[in-house]
């Protein structure tokens, strides 16, 4: 039994150690709910975007006024293929800012002919500095601006059907009163 | 010319793996009569690693954009001092900088005069770990991979990477992590070699110090670069890439004590090498975190499975093994010995518990979240109100304990010459404490805090007089003494944490901010002060464009104090911009302004914080990385003293 215990630091570090390398192994693609983050209720990092053409600015500026999203999307990620059909059905009610997350701007554009393009604008983040600044997680993710240019939300992960129902539409409705 | 020299880092790389792994197996054919010898193996390796990192400084330096490494992270328009830090700012280049500081120690080693049995066993474990990460950066992530297409330009360093403080960062909290590596070979090898004594104590402890002491300094570094380039407003935000660092540091500052009791009393030889194991372990677990990107993967997609795959194996086995042999060895503890209460060693022993406690909490919630996500699917994030909240209790009554060590005796002390010692220090902290509660209506978490930082200080105190007789000075037959090397070690290392103390306590219970939306000539106020928005002028830097704004800090009665230009940049090449932070820094508190985006009609977004004493974090840090050095030198002094003898 006294031996025992000098055993116990072995099986706790193996227990962690295979729990990351399910976690490792194991792609979720889950319901997310929010996440807090430094930047919530704090204003968009970033103001001017290039756009995905490289032919112009996306002043962020223009859209102040009304609320907006901004969705961090890529074309091998297979989530966003997931969430395409509900984000066009948000571009009916908001303005869809879309950011390209480290992809080549192809892929981008067949990615948009296959799924739809519900964006007002889209800008190009080839390296993800943009992603680095709005402090994102990963692709797909969604963040709501208020008409003060305060984010009010933050969603990693794909918006589907019941985020869309129990978390994006009831934070539009209240802003939008 | 240019592809030759990197070609030939390519080879250096090559040929130090087979060195190292050469160093590994030889300790296996020590006894065959027909064994090729070739002599400082180690010493080889380490030329051959450092020969192909300067290499690599080489292509960033003529940007070679042949090298992928170097058009993805450099751009020929850069300063030059970002070209070098370039090439440890990404991933690739800064595991090569990890395996040059790693063979650098190990080469040290192997030049130390040891013990030879021991010596052969701890250049193996170290030509071992040499092999390890020396393949995992030629097989899964090599810095000198050649791009198919040469673009003409580079995409640029993040521009949040470009600053000066950042290119230091890096290499020093290196040389911790590494420098843990060096105490964990030592166990594996006394494990082995079946000798843990104080002997193996002595010969550890500097390792032990000089890692300490350069992570304690690359955290720093961190922080205030996080304080000052950010523009968040924070210097601590529990991410897991800090809190990796932050739990190697927790244990190495556990181990740095427990060595101590080693070396002098003979004992906790299982907690010291267990230690010694998990430190370094801790720290690999913190490559693995910020590196296979198996966090974010909770909420993304591993950037890199399969890189995360071979780092978990490495984990696996520099983990797995030595816990193994730690287990299979333990008839080396066996002893029985009772620890008296009020004890030195029972103090460390305290400290050590609750600091290896705080970093499994650490621990609890950086991994918590991703635990419970493949239990049930469900998704939590701990942020900092859980670490505050768990931490503090146990950070609070270290405060306490670390007040206690260094005054009592070894081995025997009893409850009478206990309160003895502590009768004044106890009544004087405790007047502080109910003074601060009763006339100042200050929260109570504050308070004890506070008191027991002074406590903390009031003991330093009493230890510096009385060691130095100055206490008795009236007494017959008293004579001054000067502090000696190893007293003020710790002293100024504990005044560090005091002051530290203070520094977050004050920050954290007083800190003010605002964020307005102002035009030009229109006012803030902050506190009792208030701050006047001039406007914004603009300015070309050698790789950016920059909005500088104008603000004038006037006191309540409209005297001029200073002015502040918290400063926007754009990076054209990187399309990005950073906010350059305006600090009007006081020790009594630091005003913090940052610039956000609007124009002159609309007006322009401002963020004001004011920090009180927040300048003492990095101050008591400071103090306690250079108590580290203190300490060091002690040991030196003391080894020379030891060798002429």
């Amino acid at each position: 039994m006294k031996k025992f215990i000098f055993f116990t630091p072995l099986i706790i570090i193996f227990l962690i150690l295979s729990m990351l390398l399910f976690a490792l192994l194991s792609q979720n693609i889950g319901n997310k709910k929010t996440i807090n983050s430094v930047l919530l209720n704090k204003p968009i990092p970033t103001k001017t975007l290039l756009s995905l053409n490289l032919n112009k600015l996306i002043d962020l500026e223009m859209y102040s006024g009304s609320p907006f999203l901004v969705n961090f999307f890529s074309s091998w990620c297979e989530p966003c293929k997931l969430e395409a059909s509900n984000l066009e059905k948000l571009s009916e009610k908001i303005p869809i800012i879309g950011i390209s997350y480290k992809d080549q701007k192809e892929d981008t554009y067949l990615f948009l002919d296959k799924y739809g393009n519900p964006y007002d604008e889209i800008s190009y983040d080839s390296d993800g500095n943009i992603a680095i600044n709005w402090g994102v997680y990963g692709v797909p993710e969604t963040f709501i601006i208020n008409k003060n240019g305060i984010i009010i939300l933050r969603h990693p992960g794909p918006i589907t059907t019941n985020v869309l129902k129990n978390e994006i539409i009831p934070i539009l409705d209240e802003i939008n009163l | 010319m240019n592809n030759f020299i990197v070609e030939l880092g390519h080879i250096a790389l090559v040929s130090a793996l087979v060195l190292s792994v050469y160093q590994f197996v030889i300790v296996f054919f020590k006894n065959e009569k027909n064994y090729i010898i070739i002599p400082n193996i180690p010493v080889l390796v380490f030329s051959t690693t450092l020969f192909s990192f300067l290499t690599l400084i080489y292509a960033f330096l003529v940007s070679d954009f042949s090298v992928d490494l170097v058009s993805k992270f450099s751009h020929s328009s850069k300063p030059l001092i970002y070209k070098i830090s370039g090439t440890w700012a990404n991933h690739e280049g800064s595991l090569l900088l990890w395996i040059l500081i790693l063979t650098f120690f190990s080469a040290i080693c192997s030049s130390l005069k040891l013990p030879e049995r021991f010596h052969s066993l701890l250049s193996s474990v170290q030509g071992l770990l040499n092999s390890l990460f020396l393949s995992l950066c030629i097989f899964t992530s090599n810095p000198f991979y050649r791009s198919t297409l040469i673009p003409n330009d580079g995409l640029g360093l993040n521009p949040i990477l470009q600053d000066l403080l950042l290119a230091f960062h890096p290499p020093v909290l290196y040389i911790g992590y590494v420098g843990l590596s060096v105490s964990f070979s030592y166990a594996i090898a006394a494990l082995i070699n079946g000798e843990i004594d104080k002997k193996w104590a002595a010969l550890i402890r500097p390792w032990i110090i000089l890692s300490w002491v350069a992570l304690t300094l690359g955290i720093t570094l961190g922080s205030y670069w996080a304080y000052y380039e950010l523009g968040w407003g924070g210097w601590w935000f529990w991410d897991p890439v800090e809190n990796a660092a932050l739990m190697p540091w927790l244990l190495a500052t556990a181990l740095l004590h427990s060595v101590i009791v080693l070396e002098m009393r003979n004992e906790l030889k299982a907690w010291t090498i267990l230690l010694c194991i998990l430190g370094f372990s801790f720290s690999l677990l913190g490559t693995f975190i910020v590196r296979s990107g198996v966090i974010t993967s909770v909420h993304s997609f591993a950037s890199d499975p399969e890189r995360g795959l071979v780092i978990l194996t490495i984990l696996f086995l520099s983990t797995a093994i030595p816990l193994c042999i730690f287990a299979l060895k333990a008839n080396l503890f066996h002893k029985k010995t009772e620890i008296n209460f009020f004890t030195k060693e029972m103090s460390l022993i305290i400290n050590n518990f609750i600091l290896v406690v705080s970093s499994f909490i650490i621990l609890i919630g950086t991994m918590y979240p991703l635990f419970l996500e493949i239990l049930n699917g469900s998704q939590i994030t701990v942020g900092a109100p859980f670490f505050v909240a768990s931490l503090s209790p146990f950070m609070i009554s270290t405060l306490f304990f670390m007040g206690i060590g260094p005054l009592i005796y070894w081995k025997k002390n009893s409850l009478v010459h206990f309160i003895k010692i502590f009768r004044y220090p106890l009544l004087f902290t405790l007047l502080i404490f109910l003074f601060f509660i009763t006339f100042l209506n200050l929260p109570l978490m504050f308070v004890v805090s506070f008191s027991l930082s002074f406590w903390l200080i009031i003991n330093i105190i009493y230890l510096i007089l009385d060691n130095t007789n100055i206490l008795t000075f009236f007494k017959k037959d008293s004579k001054i003494k000067s502090l000696s090397k190893y007293h003020l070690a710790v002293c100024v290392a504990h005044i560090g944490v005091s002051v530290f103390a203070i520094g977050a306590v004050s920050e954290n219970y007083f800190n003010e901010e605002v964020i307005e939306s102002v035009k030009p000539g229109e006012k803030i106020s902050i506190g009792k002060n208030y701050l006047i928005f001039d406007g914004i002028t603009q300015k070309m830097g050698p790789n950016y464009i920059s909005e500088i704004g104008k603000l004038t800090l006037l006191n309540i009665d409209g005297e001029i104090i200073t002015q502040m230009f918290p400063e926007k940049r754009l990076f054209p090449i990187e399309r990005q911009s950073t906010t350059e932070v305006a600090i009007h820094r006081k020790i009594s508190g630091d005003l913090y302004a940052v610039l956000g985006d609007g124009d002159s009609s609309k007006g322009y977004t401002l963020r004001i914080y004011y920090k009180p004493l927040v300048s003492l974090i990095w101050m008591g840090a400071l103090l306690m990385a250079v108590g580290g050095v203190f300490s060091l030198i002690a040991n030196y002094k003391k080894r020379q003293i030891h060798q002429n003898i």
